[in-house]
């Protein structure tokens, strides 16, 4: 399928990257399941609840590891439960306008209650059916 | 059609910070460059209320497909 050049680019080729047969699978929900702890396991960080100058090295160490790793999984899990919502998600349309809100209101957080609660069951059911 | 303008737009904007990042005294030919502020807040906005809305309508278009199906 050949995208015009200003999709390959920016948020749109952000965007574009994830193909639709690919976030229905084992390893894509996998995947999303592990940003989704990554990204939880961030809150500390960006609710400043944590003082990394009262820190040891060592235990500085997991969390900088984290900070780097965190923002990725991120924006993989919010870019990715958003294009599920809009390309494949089979809810009914009251059930898409709530998670809408939540995507939308929740940001990353809102993405990490999407997963578990909306993309997850759908596509555990849908790998049930194939089997 | 409006898509396409903002994407212009933007394209534009990233486009003069570049031209402007190599050849900074371009800048001094700018005639107002007070107004650039009072213009790309607003234009920020549209461009994230237009991005929202565009995702809304495929989304739900979507979710209306599927219903049909069932």
């Amino acid at each position: 399928m050949s995208r015009k050049w200003y999709e390959r680019i920016g948020p749109l080729g952000l965007w574009n990257l994830y193909k639709d047969d690919w976030l229905v699978t084992r390893q894509a929900s996998r995947l999303f399941v592990l940003s989704t702890v990554i990204v939880l396991a961030m809150t500390p960080i960006f609710e400043g609840w944590l003082d990394p100058k009262k820190m040891t090295f060592w235990t500085r160490l997991p969390w900088g590891i984290l900070g780097i790793i965190g923002p990725i999984a991120l924006f993989f899990l919010w870019i990715g439960m958003w294009r599920y919502w809009v390309r494949v998600d089979s809810s009914s349309a009251w059930a898409k306008r709530f998670w809408f809100l939540v995507l939308l209101i929740g940001f990353w957080w809102g993405s990490c209650l999407y997963c578990f609660s909306a993309y997850l069951p759908q596509v555990l059911r849908r790998h049930r059916a194939e089997a | 059609m409006f898509g396409r303008i903002l994407i212009t737009c933007w394209a534009f904007i990233f486009g003069s910070v570049l031209i402007l990042s190599l050849f900074p005294r371009l800048a001094l030919l700018i005639p107002h460059p007070e107004y650039i502020r009072v213009f790309l807040v607003p234009f920020f906005l549209v461009s994230i209320v237009y991005g929202v809305n565009r995702l809304y309508k495929a989304g739900m278009k979507r979710a209306r497909e599927n219903n049909l199906k069932e």
